[in-house]
């Protein structure tokens, strides 16, 4: 999105288009008899593209559909309508013998390093794990690359015996990297793995994120709610709410000049470090439910530009500067970003 | 107890200037005789009336089981040693059943998961109504309308207080808990652990403008236990920064930010993914945050530090001394050696 040129095109490898994810709710009787469908909107019409070695930021609050998002972008769980396109390949068309085998090229990094690995298992069973599952080389060859995923990850060969009860959250979350690095991915969702860390090891993690992405050209999806975290490594970050991408432009642009009222707002209710520098008046309410998200804007409800229009048409993700995208009628089509 | 002399000073009158509550000499280790896991190390501080206090620490600090135990919610057999003077009190001497008629009357306390701090089965109603008839010593608490004007405070629908927890989101439930810390009683001073951590940045705001109103309007002292240095810098008047169970600084807010004097806090608030972006990789510290339970000799964050002094730092464990500004204290050996580092220091202060 960013870049406009040809080749771009090319080195596209994770592509999202139309994706929606509905969850149904159980239906009364009086439902079935009228043909109503209530359902949880968790993401609607998603389009996002990454490219080869490109991280994408993901942000928003919590129940804006930034999981779900990225599980459907995995297929860990299927679409309600939309593509998702790995490498070209249509992840929805695939029988699950081909779907295993693309899903090698993918790693995952979750938020809670405790209840992402088996306790009771070393650390170098843990990491050899998807090794065993897509039944990748001998067993020499898997020590082999499970030593070199724990030093890609920043672990000394001696963590290899130990087990999670012995490790530090740093520790183990660099663990959970190791085993989402041991089949040499080229794309990796990492949701929240800074979230639940100390602050001096969440700049440790950060690090890592950013070394692994310039060694290994690997193309990321990085989900955090604070978009301190997403600048440091993100090349271009898209905001979430309610289900729907409101804002996407490079790191610096959406840091420097966020378009959309939500994103203004998100950014403006970070506390700052400074006790001189008092965070701003922050936004009203909370986001509304998913299971009836409000007509017209979904922000509208809670934004202080909210004119009648944004009551009654969603406005459209479109491009207001090259590159800058923002769902937003109170933001004109051709504002020039400096 | 070590420091006698402290609680016994002391009448039963408060007068003005006195602080409000004073920790002197508190230590605590878990664990039995035997094999003792020290979490808290000869910690005093004093708290004001009506001011707000942060303590930052990463975790094993101990700023938790500080937090806890000004309440005297530490079981008495892990107290080692100290005193927490509360009015003319030592809390930690006194009865469960005293202890009731203080916590929650005079001091209020919020914890860091709302969820868990309500029972699921019963309305919101029902269990305010609990809170406010317990903490109010006379007949009438706890009527609707006393809970209706709480709500009305903290921005929470008087209209759903026969709803149960469930119905609420996380942010609710926090606000109807600080609703039920600060109005079931009239406390001088709330504690608070972590209170934003589990909500989104845009909530974490609007509780964080609401606890600074709160703390105006009804005059109360606050103790904030936090990780992140930024929720201290924008509700404190005074912050404590611990590390392996001790303070190790101490200082006015303004002057934390502005001359962090312990190598700790400057290598801490170094990384801070902040905005704007800093140009350049973040900064990152070296090594895992020590806790007391495995305390080395010497200082214990020598193994992390990037101003070593030398061999003094692996072997003699500092005090916490003056730094010569504004009363500041931090625990570093530069600060026994000459007043000449402590300007050398200042000059290093990151901008």
């Amino acid at each position: 999105m960013t870049t406009t040129s040809g080749d771009d095109r090319s080195n596209l490898l994770v592509e999202v288009r139309g994706l929606c994810k509905h969850y149904p709710l159980p239906r009364s009787a009086g439902d079935i008899l009228a043909r109503r469908q209530a359902a949880i909107q968790a993401v609607s019409d998603v389009d996002l593209q990454i490219a080869t070695g490109e991280t994408v930021g993901l942000i928003g609050e919590s129940g804006s559909g930034k999981s779900t998002l990225a599980r459907v972008m995995l297929r860990l769980v299927p679409p309600t309508a939309g593509s998702v396109r790995f490498d070209g390949t249509d992840l929805l068309a695939l029988r699950p013998a081909q779907l295993r085998r693309i899903r090698a090229r993918m790693g995952v990094v979750l938020q809670n390093p405790y209840g992402a690995v088996n306790r009771r298992r070393p650390v170098r069973a843990i990491v050899a794990e998807p090794l065993l599952a897509h039944r990748v080389g001998t067993k020499r060859e898997r020590a082999s690359r499970v030593q070199a995923a724990l030093e890609m990850a920043g672990l000394p060969s001696g963590f290899a015996d130990r087990f999670p009860a012995e490790l530090s959250g740093g520790q183990l979350q660099r663990v959970g990297i190791a085993r989402a690095l041991v089949l040499s991915p080229q794309f990796v969702v990492a949701d929240e793995p800074t979230a639940s860390l100390d602050v001096s090891i969440r700049a440790q993690i950060i690090n890592l994120f950013a070394d692994l992405k310039a060694q290994l050209g690997l193309a990321m999806l990085f989900i955090s709610h604070d978009l301190g975290t997403v600048s440091y490594l993100a090349d271009r970050v898209a905001v979430m709410y309610l289900g729907r991408i409101v804002e996407s432009a490079s790191a610096a642009a959406l840091e420097r000049s966020p378009l959309h009222p939500y994103t203004q707002a998100l950014i403006a209710s970070i506390p700052r470090p400074d006790p001189d520098q008092r965070s701003a008046v922050p936004p009203r309410g909370q986001i509304p439910s998913p299971l009836s998200p409000p007509p017209g804007c979904p922000y509208h409800p809670r934004c202080p530009l909210a004119m009648s229009v944004c009551r009654l048409r969603r406005p459209p993700l479109e491009e207001k500067a090259s590159g800058h995208l923002a769902a937003c009628h109170a933001v004109p089509a051709a504002r020039a970003v400096s | 107890m070590t420091d006698s002399d402290g609680t016994a000073a002391c009448g039963p009158d408060i007068r003005a200037g006195e602080p409000l509550a004073e920790v002197t000499g508190l230590s605590v280790a878990f664990g039995n005789r035997h094999a003792p896991v020290p979490a808290l190390r000869e910690i005093s501080m004093r708290i004001g009336r009506g001011e707000a206090i942060g303590v930052v620490g990463e975790s094993g600090s101990g700023k938790t089981t500080l937090l806890r135990s000004i309440a005297a919610l530490v079981p008495r057999p892990f107290i080692r040693s100290g005193a927490v003077r509360f009015g003319n009190r030592d809390l930690l001497t006194l009865r469960e059943r005293e202890l009731a008629t203080i916590r929650g009357r005079e001091i209020g306390m919020v914890f860091q998961d709302p969820v868990n701090c309500f029972n699921p089965a019963f309305t919101i109603g029902y269990q305010l109504r609990r809170a406010f008839r317990l903490h109010r010593q006379g007949p009438g608490g706890g009527t609707n309308a006393e809970i209706g004007r709480a709500l009305d405070r903290v921005g929470v629908d008087a209209g759903r207080l026969a709803r149960y927890p469930f119905e609420f989101s996380q942010g609710q439930l926090q606000r109807l808990m600080i609703a039920a810390a600060c109005f079931a009683g009239r406390p001088a001073l709330l504690l608070a652990d972590e209170p934003t951590t589990s909500l989104d940045v845009t909530t974490e705001a609007q509780i964080l403008g609401m606890l600074r109103e709160l703390r105006r309007d009804l005059g109360m002292a606050l103790v904030l236990v936090t990780h992140n240095l930024a929720l201290a810098a924008q509700l404190c008047d005074r912050v404590l920064v611990m590390y392996a169970g001790r303070i190790v600084e101490e200082a006015r807010v303004a002057d934390l930010f502005a001359r962090p004097a312990h190598p700790y806090t400057r290598q801490l608030l170094r990384s801070l993914p902040v905005l704007p972006r800093r140009r350049g990789r973040l900064y990152s510290m070296p090594g895992d945050p020590a806790s007391a339970a495995n305390a080395r000799r010497g200082c214990p964050f020598a193994p992390r530090c990037e101003a070593l002094l030398g061999a003094v730092c692996a072997d003699t464990e500092p005090g916490l001394l003056p730094t010569g500004v504004n009363g500041q204290l931090a625990a570093c050996h530069r600060y026994d050696i000459a007043q000449a580092a402590t300007e050398n220091l200042a000059g290093q202060a990151p901008a």
